[in-house]
Formats: C-alpha cells, structure tokens, sequence
C-alpha cells in the first residue's frame, strides 16, 4: 500500500509538472484529486490494509493530497504568469521612438534676458519707469547735461525725426522724466527697459538696440551705494563669484562717472579672446547723478544725491548665453531661436 | 591718442614698464586702448658704414659700396645712390629675412658678387621715404649693431581711448601729468627758450582780431632764413610712432609740438602773405579758400578765416591755405598758436568733412597755458633743425587772459558722496599730487585751486570724481541703498503683454524681435492705399537706407521678413508672434510726441505639429491662431469677441476677419492674398493677425474670478444638424445657447463634415452640449425639452437633423 502511494506521487508530481496550460492542469487535477481521481480511489481501498498501518499511510495519504494541492496552485500561477508575459509582449513599446512632438514656442532671448533683470532690480525695490522712443532733443541731450554742440554728441550718432524730436540715443531720458513725475518727493529708485537707436550699423553695432537704465535718488544715496547694488546685480546675473571692477570714465549727465567691468565670464579672469586678455568685460556705464541733472528735474543737488546706470542688454545676453554675433538677435532665425527651447 | 613710451620718459621717468603704467591709467580714467610694440624683429640687419662708391663696370644704375660692418669689410651691390662715404645705413646680411619676407643671399648681380643688402626705410617696414632711397641713419649709431634698436623698434607705444572731457591728455605733457599724480614722479619740462635776434617781430609786424568771441587769443612768431631738409631720423620716428607722416623740419616741428603740448601750431610761409599783417575775421559770402588738400572751399561768414588782411590764408583751427604752405623754397616762417571757439571749430570742421588733429583738440579745449610753451619750444627747435634765426618777442592778442577755477570743496561732503570716510589730509594729498593747489578756508572748507590745463573741472563734484580715481574706485566700499519702500508691483500693461507672451510660447509660437523702422515700399507691398492711416508713416531725416525709412505703422513686415528669411533656411513651419510698439501721429512734419502703442503682431505658416510619426499634423492656418487667441480670450475673461468676416487690402479674399471685443476693434486676423505672398517671396500659404493691446488692455481682466464647483450633475446630449453652409457656426451656437437658456451650460462643436452623403452647399455640424444648472438635479424630461426647443431654434435656420 505505501509503494503504491510512493509510486502515486511520483507519478502526479511527473504530470503536474508536465503540464502545458491550464486546461491539462485542470485534467490532472481532476485525475489525481478528483472525487473519482486517483488518491480518492487509493484511499477508498485502505480497508485492505493492516489496521495498525492504516493511521501512517492515512497521514501519509492526507499529506500528498496537501502537497499536490500546492504544486498544482504553483503550477497554475506559473502558468498564468507567462500567458500575462505573453500579454505584456505583445504591448511592448519602443521606447526609443521619439516623443510626440510638444508644442512649446520661446519668448526671445532679449525679452528673457530683460525679464530676469526687472526680476532683479524689482528685487531691490525698483519700479518700472517707462518713457517714449521718439523723443524730444530736450529729454535725450539738453536735461542730460548735453547742449548742443558738445563734443559728447559725437558719441552718440542720432537718428533724427524732426530738428526737435529723434530716436532716443539712450534710456537715459527716463531718468528726467521719472525724476519730474515724482519730484520734490523722495526716494526715487527706477529702472527702465528699452528700445535706442543709434546711426551706425556693423558687426558689433546695431542701428536698433535694447538698454535698461537705473536711478535711485535719495537724501543720502553714496557712490558706495551704486557699486554695492551693481556688485549685486553682477551676481545675481552671472553668478556667485562674479567680481565687478569700477574704472572712472565719462559722461556728461554723472559726475564722478564709472565704467564698470565684470571678470571675464569666458576665462574666469585669466585671460581670454573674448576679454582681449584682460581677464575684465566691460558691461554697464554709471556715476553719481550730475547736480545740473538733478536740478533740471525739479530736486536740490545740495539735499539729494543719486546714482545712475545704463547698460545694454544685447550685451548682457551676449555674454549670458555664450552668443558670438549682434545680429542674430535681430534675424530671428529659428535655428537660433529654437536653441532656448 | 598714441603716446610712445620713450618719448614720454623725455618728461617724466616712473621707473616702471609701459605696462604697468597703462594699467595704472586705466584704472584711473585714461583708458588704454592697446599697447603695442613699434616695429619687427629684425635678426641679422645691422649698421652698415659707407666706405666707398665705386660705378658698377657693367650697369650704369648700380653701385658698388664697401661697407664696414664693424670688424668685417663687405661689399654690396646697389641700385640706390644717395648714400656718402662716411653715412650710416641699415645692411642686411646673407641669411637674414626682411619683414616682407625678402630672404637675403649672397648673390653675384651682373658680374659682380653682392654680399647682403643696403635697405630702404620702406624695407624696414618704416613708412619713411622712398623705396629707392636708402635710409641714412644717425651718425651716432654704432658700427655693427642692430637697427631694430638703433630705430627704437622694441619701443612700445600707449594707445589712449580718451573720454572727451580729457583732452589734456591729448599731449603727452598731459599724459606726463596724470603719471606724476599716479606715481609721484616729477616732471621735467622741455627746453623752450629759443636765442632770439632783432628785430622784434612787433615792431615789424601787426595781428588784428576782428571776431574775438570766436578767436579770443592769437599769438605770432617769425623765424628768418631756415633751410627746409628732412627733420632728424629721431623725430621722424616719434612722428611715425605718434602716427603722424614726417613731411619736412618745418611742419614736423609744429606736429612734434603739437603732440607734445597739446596746441596745434600752424606755420606760414611768411614770404607769400601779402602785407605785415594777419586779420583774423569771418569769411566774406562768395570767398574761397583753396586748402592745403589741394580743395577749394567756397566760404561763409560762419567760418572764421585767417587772413593777410587781403585774402584767406588759412581756415581757422582747420587747415591752413595752399597759398601760404611751406614749401621747399620757403626762408622766413610765422608760427600761428590761438585759441578758438571751440563750438566754431567743431560746426567748420563738420561743415568742410576735414576732422582733424587740430580742430579735434580746439574742440575740446586746449591749455592756454601751452600757448607760449608752444611758441617758444617750436621756435627752438626751428632754430636747432632748421638753422632758423628767432625773431624777438611773440606778438600776443589776448582778449581774457585765462584764470584758473576756484572750487569750495567740503571734505565732510566729499566722502558724503562717495559713502567713504577719507581723511581731510588724504584728500589734499590727493590733489596735491595732481597739481592743484589747496588752501584751508575754514577747518571744514577746501578752497581747490585747479590748474588752466584741467579744464574741464568746474564744479565740487568733478573735485570729488579726481579724488575718488586717485584714492581709487576700487577702495570705495559696496553698501546697498536704505530708506522707504515703495510700491513697485509691475503695470497693467506690463502684466497683459507677459501673459500674452505666455500663452503664445505655451502655444508653441516664437517670439520675434524685429526692427521699429521699415522700408516704406513694404506698406505699398502690403497693397495699403495711399489715403490709408497706415501710409502716414513718420519718416526718418537720415537713414542709412530705404530700408530704415519710415518708423512702423505695423508691424507685419518685420514678421513676413522673418517668414521669408527662415523659409529661405529651408525652416518651412513657422509660428511667430511679436509685442512691440507701433508709431503713429495725425501731423506731419512731427509737432509733438507721436502715439507709441503696443500691438500683438502673428504670423503662422508650414504644419503644426511638423511631420512626425506620432500624432497627425494640419496646415497652420486662420483657426490656429484663432485658438490661441481664444486661450488668451479665455484667460482674460473675455466672452463678447466676435469674429467677422472682412478683407484688409493684402488678404485672402473670403479667409479675413476682423475682431471685435464688445463695440471695439481689437484688429484683423487673415491669410495673405496669395498674390501678395509672391510679392513678398513667400510661396506657401501664410496666416497673419494684428491686434491693439492698449484695447485688450481695456477689456481684460487679469485676475480671474472663479466660481464655486458645480454641486449638481451635468447632462450630455449630442446634436447633429445639417444646415445650409452660409450659415454661419457662430449663429448656430447662439441660436442653441438662445433656445436653451439657463439650462445650458457649455456648448462644443465636435464635428464638422462637408462632402459624401451630404447634399451639395450644405454642411453636418455636430454639438455637445452641456446642460446644468447650479440650485439642482435636472429632470430628464427638462433635458429632453430643452433639447427640443434647441432642435426647434434650429429647424427654423433651416437645420435638418442629421440621421
Ligand atoms: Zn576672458
């Protein structure tokens, strides 16, 4: 009776584990533990046995049950595991395809770049001042400290509309026009983002331009006041180390006047194409508002100081994003364009 | 300016490399352009002396010169003849390569063998002479030694980029100063007392201002019997290093002057005036000048000319006359040194186009001081190098002898605008150094005396900015501004053109950035008539170009430039738009300020999405423009839009359709005719709009308002209708909100099909409508009857449903 279990077992395990789907498993289950399967039948003849055997091979019996129970169901699940597998095939994607196209456009490099400079000097507590681009000879020369016929009109060679309006040369006549508006009252802390124009038109000039002026105006703002919130600027554009060099310069609306300089972004200072070896980059004038400016705007230059900065955005974005030609802002060629996506 | 450092050491000498000293002017304000060493390396060229000339036994053109190269006896072969036994000349030896890349070799020339070669100056790469005259060096120059360093080659010349208030600088006394207050070494002043014979040039000799305002000072000096030669080899060089063309002794001096003081000189072939007198006046209407370019002037009184008291001889400040240059046959000089107008100098200057080394410096102002230094220095140098004999005396009109400016400057205030704490002594130290004398007022007032050659300081401030570059920029500390806060929240406007540049990018359009002025031919392009607002363009006086002509009325034609342009880069699919003013005005010629109001310009053309595997794409027409300006409608809040067909002069011509917001227009959006396309070079179908957003402006809210969630469930019913094609899908949406009032909550055309099974000149539009409604649940008989009064509605526009 025991080899017969014995040899019950080793051949349920066979066919179980030959077992190709579910349907023959389904056979093999009604085959040895159906209530006419085989073990049944076997258990059905104990009475055949010795008495004092029949509690070991029922044990042994009711064990087998058990454990083709459980190879069955682990069988069922193997099974079922790879028709799901088979599934799975058969919605396999390549994920190597490219992605289905996304729509998405890109604001110009010189609306992002003025973008991140409001974002900066808004920051601070600068208001937007706004101010027109055919302007008044007044506004644009004679309120800036440039009469006619100064020799600093040379610098900037105009576009005229009439002989009393052109295309502003600069933002600076924001300045005098935000001073007026708010004048006698301080402080006065503005920046203005811009179209200019000037009359030459190369490799590194554009006839058409942008610039973002500054002016703050208080009671007692200081030199050191202008080189700490530049200092800031230039690091929160370029980044953390950025180091700023202020060289005395010239212009006829500041006095003293700086032209300041960042470290090279290119060579980090050591000397490059880019700078000329100077290891410096030149990218913004300013000084200390001119007393004849601020008198002109309606403020008391023995009361009140202020400092002043214009800087050209083209430049900044230039040096930002690595760009090599002016041109290409103003061609809006795709393929330029498209690399900010 | 172009400053030669080993003529600069003549006047001062601060031990230290041109370098470092540029480096040092840089960061005070005198901004270095370059610097640069004069001449090549020239290996294996050396002094060369001339021993003796023999002909050459065959060629008559050529001379045989033994030449001592110090030690050794060579002789060379040669074409040029000007050379005496005894003269010192550049030889280069077999082997060496001169800097045109002439390498030179022993060589036999006609019979004869020729060891190196006696160079021109043009051989040396010195812009000096001819190319068949061999350059004579100075008797000084040592036998055998290298002419790279005899000429002064290795020497560095200082390029200056002045700012225009610094024209003392355009000298190199000048250049001396400013090098004394940053290093603190002394300067040595030139030699100017040249020995002087009777008679005294006043004695003999007249000068009459009549225009003082425009010449308020005139100085004369004679000089008899000088030879006119070559100046010395040396100050041709610094001429040539200076960037100045050595012509001859007389005129080199009055340059070498000029550059060293600042003060251009002008010399008169005092032999050619016709009388003894100069009158200095306003040019006669009808009189000429013929100046020394060999170009007559035609002259008005807004010149001022110098004259012989009979005719023009010179254009003040500008360019001598032709009638009394200096000439080979030239014996007698008269130095002119003045003071002009400078706002005059600068209006002639321009007038005549003649820019130049002088008007340049008299329009920036000159140092009355060095009017007599000039004077002086030219006469002796005239009488060392042109073996001229000084007459006494300089005749000197002065109409307001020049006094120095007298500044308060307060020391508290100083640092009050700097944001330093400098110490009063510093601070007069500081001057001190740049030779401005300093007198205590009061303990808390400075009294700056500042010398004639910084004109340009007037004020404290300019006080302040020469204390804060000598003590140093870079020592001032960062500190960032204090005080009130004020509002700062960006604009209306500002806001409206960021969310409408966000929706555009997020639509998948690129933003272009095109010029403010056009071609006035691109409107006519654009087939606007003449009597068309957009035509009255503001015109530019001084264009480069037609193409920068006019200030924009629109901005299409940047963008259809942009289209063609990329189209030309074969990128076919393009979405553009562009926020940016406009410039318009209702009078012509500009009495004031035109109007600048910001338009919303689009442009769409090629597929969207491009070609790709994933997802099909359509041509990029009227309706995806009008999408993305429904986003932006939605986003603003904006329901009363209306969509109208119309034409603009370069449309298609059933494509087109103005927009409306409530009663006001808001513009245009439209294909282009596709003949105006092909007039633009664009041959593939482009979709333009333009739109006023000073008007979306008025009708836009920027902050949303949001309404609760619905609380009560939607019903959905589908609707298809066959309707005749001229009926318009916005009257079917109407008719459908109409009829089914409150109930209906959103309305979508899903589907819209013209063609098989669809009679001819009809069309199937198929809707989802939404009904809802917020106090409660509807009813199914509610929705049922609602959809019916909607089929109703629609029946009557002549709908039929579509089965
Ligand atoms: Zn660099």
């Amino acid at each position: 009776m025991l080899d017969k279990l014995k040899e019950l077992e080793d051949e349920a395990k066979q066919n179980i584990e030959a077992v190709k789907d579910l349907d023959e498993l389904k056979e093999a289950r009604v085959r040895f533990l159906g209530k006419k399967g085989e073990l049944t039948k076997l258990l059905r003849s104990l009475g055949s046995a010795p008495p004092e055997d029949r509690p070991v091979i029922g044990k042994k019996a009711n064990a087998l049950r058990e454990e083709l129970e459980r190879a069955i169901e682990l069988k069922e699940q193997s099974l079922r595991d790879a028709r799901k597998g088979e599934q799975w095939e058969n919605e396999r994607i390549d994920v190597t395809l490219p992605g289905s196209p996304a729509t998405v456009g890109q604001k110009h490099p010189l609306t992002l770049v003025q973008e991140e400079i409001k974002e900066i000097f808004v920051g601070l507590g600068f208001q937007l001042a706004y101010g027109p681009e055919i302007e008044s000879d007044y506004y644009n020369f004679e309120a800036l400290n440039i009469p006619a016929d100064h020799p600093a009109r040379d610098m900037q060679d105009s576009y005229y509309i009439t002989d009393q309006f052109l295309l502003r040369t600069h933002t600076s006549p924001v300045q005098i026009r935000a001073m007026e508006k708010r004048a006698p009252k301080l402080p006065v802390r503005v920046i203005c983002l811009g179209k200019v124009y000037r009359r030459d038109d190369d490799a590194t000039h554009s006839s058409m331009f942008h610039q973002c002026e500054g002016l703050a105006v208080d009671s007692d703002i200081t030199f050191a006041d202008l080189k700490g919130t530049l200092h800031l600027f230039a690091r929160e554009m370029f980044g953390p180390g950025q180091k700023v060099r202020f060289r005395p310069s010239f212009f006829p609306f500041t006095e003293p006047s700086a032209e300041v300089d960042i470290s090279c972004i290119m060579c980090g200072g050591s000397g490059c194409r880019v700078c000329s070896n100077s290891g410096w980059l030149e990218i913004l004038g300013a000084g200390m508002v001119h007393p004849r400016v601020l008198e002109v705007s309606g403020y008391d230059p023995r009361k009140s100081t202020g400092f002043a900065f214009g800087m050209g955005i083209e430049r900044i974005a230039m040096l930002k994003y690595g760009i090599g030609d002016l041109r290409l802002f103003f061609s809006n060629d795709l393929r330029f364009l498209k690399q900010f996506n | 300016m172009r400053v030669p450092y080993s003529w600069l050491l003549d006047y001062i000498d601060p031990e230290i490399s041109a370098e470092e000293l540029a480096n040092l002017l840089t960061l005070s304000g005198i901004e270095v352009e370059s610097v640069e060493t004069f001449g090549p390396n020239l290996p294996g060229v050396v002094v060369g002396e001339v021993k003796s000339l023999e002909p050459h036994p065959g060629r008559s053109n050529l001379v045989l010169v033994d030449t001592d190269l110090g030690g050794e006896i060579v002789r060379i072969v040669c074409g040029a003849k000007n050379m005496q036994p005894g003269d010192k000349v550049p030889v280069a030896k077999p082997g060496s390569t001169l800097p045109g890349g002439r390498r030179i070799e022993e060589a036999v020339i006609y019979g004869s063998s020729s060891t190196g070669m006696i160079c021109s100056a043009q051989e040396l790469d010195l812009e000096l002479g001819t190319e068949d005259e061999i350059l004579i060096l100075d008797q000084d120059a040592k036998t055998g030694s290298p002419v790279d360093k005899v000429l002064g080659f290795d020497d560095k010349v200082i390029e200056l980029e002045l700012t225009p208030n610094r024209s003392d600088c355009l000298s190199m006394i000048g250049v001396a100063y400013e090098t004394a207050a940053l290093t603190g070494a002394e300067i040595k002043m030139p030699a100017m007392d040249p020995p002087e014979t009777e008679p005294s040039l006043e004695s003999i000799f007249n000068v009459r201002i009549e225009d003082p305002d425009l010449c308020p000072r005139y100085t004369a000096r004679a000089v008899k019997e000088v030879e006119i030669k070559k100046s010395p080899l040396w100050m041709q060089l610094r001429l040539l290093k200076a960037g100045i063309r050595p012509i001859s002794n007389i005129v080199d001096i009055t340059n070498y002057v000029m550059w060293e003081f600042g003060q251009p000189l002008h010399a008169f072939d005092l032999k050619l005036l016709e009388s003894n007198e100069i009158v200095v006046r306003r040019a006669e209407e009808e009189e000429t000048l013929v100046t020394l370019d060999g170009v007559e002037r035609k002259l008005t009184p807004e010149a001022l000319v110098i004259t012989d008291g009979k005719t023009p001889i010179g254009l003040a400040g500008v360019m001598g006359g032709e009638n009394t240059e200096i000439s080979q046959a030239t014996r007698e000089v008269l130095i002119e040194a003045a003071g002009f107008n400078p706002t005059n100098i600068r209006r002639t200057a321009r007038r005549y186009n003649l820019p130049s080394e002088a008007s340049q410096r008299f329009e920036k102002g000159v140092n009355p001081e060095a009017v007599l230094w000039s004077q002086n220095r030219a006469a002796l140098l005239m009488n060392r190098y042109a073996d001229g004999k000084v007459l006494q005396g300089v005749v000197d009109f002065n109409q307001s002898p020049a006094r120095p400016a007298i500044i308060s400057v307060n020391p508290e205030r100083v640092n009050r605008i700097l944001g330093t704490e400098i110490p009063g002594n510093d601070i007069r130290d500081v001057l001190s150094k740049l030779g401005f004398k300093v007198n205590s007022k009061t303990s808390d007032e400075l009294e700056v005396i500042v010398p004639l050659r910084r004109g340009d300081v007037k004020i404290e401030e300019d006080v302040v900015e020469e204390v804060a570059r000598l003590y140093g920029y870079n020592r001032i500390p960062y500190t960032l501004p204090r005080g009130e806060l004020l509002e700062n929240r960006q604009t209306e406007e500002e806001r409206l053109h960021n969310l409408t540049r966000d929706i555009f990018t997020a639509s998948g359009f690129y933003e272009a950035v095109t010029y403010s002025f056009i071609n006035f031919n691109d409107l006519v392009r654009l087939r606007y008539s003449a009597d068309d607002p957009k035509m009255k363009t503001i015109p530019v006086q001084n264009p480069f170009s037609e193409e920068q002509g006019v200030m924009r009325t629109t901005i299409l034609p940047g963008l259809l430039r942009v289209i063609r342009h990329n189209i030309s880069h074969r990128e076919l699919n393009q979405l553009f738009f562009e926020v940016g003013s406009v410039y318009e005005t209702d009078n012509l010629p500009l009495q004031e300020l035109p109007r600048e109001n910001a338009r919303l310009a689009v442009a769409a053309t090629g597929m969207v999405p491009e070609q790709n595997w994933a997802v099909s794409s359509r041509e990029a027409d009227f309706f995806t423009v009008k999408g993305v300006l429904e986003a932006l409608f939605s986003r603003l809040q904006i329901e009363d839009y209306q969509f109208i067909p119309a034409q603009m002069p370069f449309s298609h011509p059933t494509r087109c359709a103005k927009v409306k917001i409530g009663g006001s227009e808001l513009g245009f959006l439209g294909q282009i005719h596709p003949d105006v396309a092909g007039d633009w070079e664009i041959d593939q179908p482009v979709t333009v709009g333009e739109f006023d957003l000073t008007v979306l402006e008025k009708k836009a809210n920027l902050v949303p308002r949001i309404n609760p969630l619905p609380r009560y469930p939607a019903a959905s019913r589908d609707l298809a209708v066959v309707v005749p094609r001229e009926i318009p899908a916005q009257q079917l949406e109407q008719a459908i909100k109409k009829a089914g009032g409150d109930l209906v909550s959103e309305v979508k055309l899903f589907d819209l099909y013209e063609g098989k099974q669809i009679p001819k000149g009809k069309r199937s539009l198929a809707y989802s409508i939404t009904f809802r409604l917020e106090q409660r649940t509807l009813t199914d008989e509610e929705v049922n009857r609602a959809q019916e009064n909607i089929q109703k509605a629609l029946f009557e526009l002549g709908a039929v449903l579509r089965s």
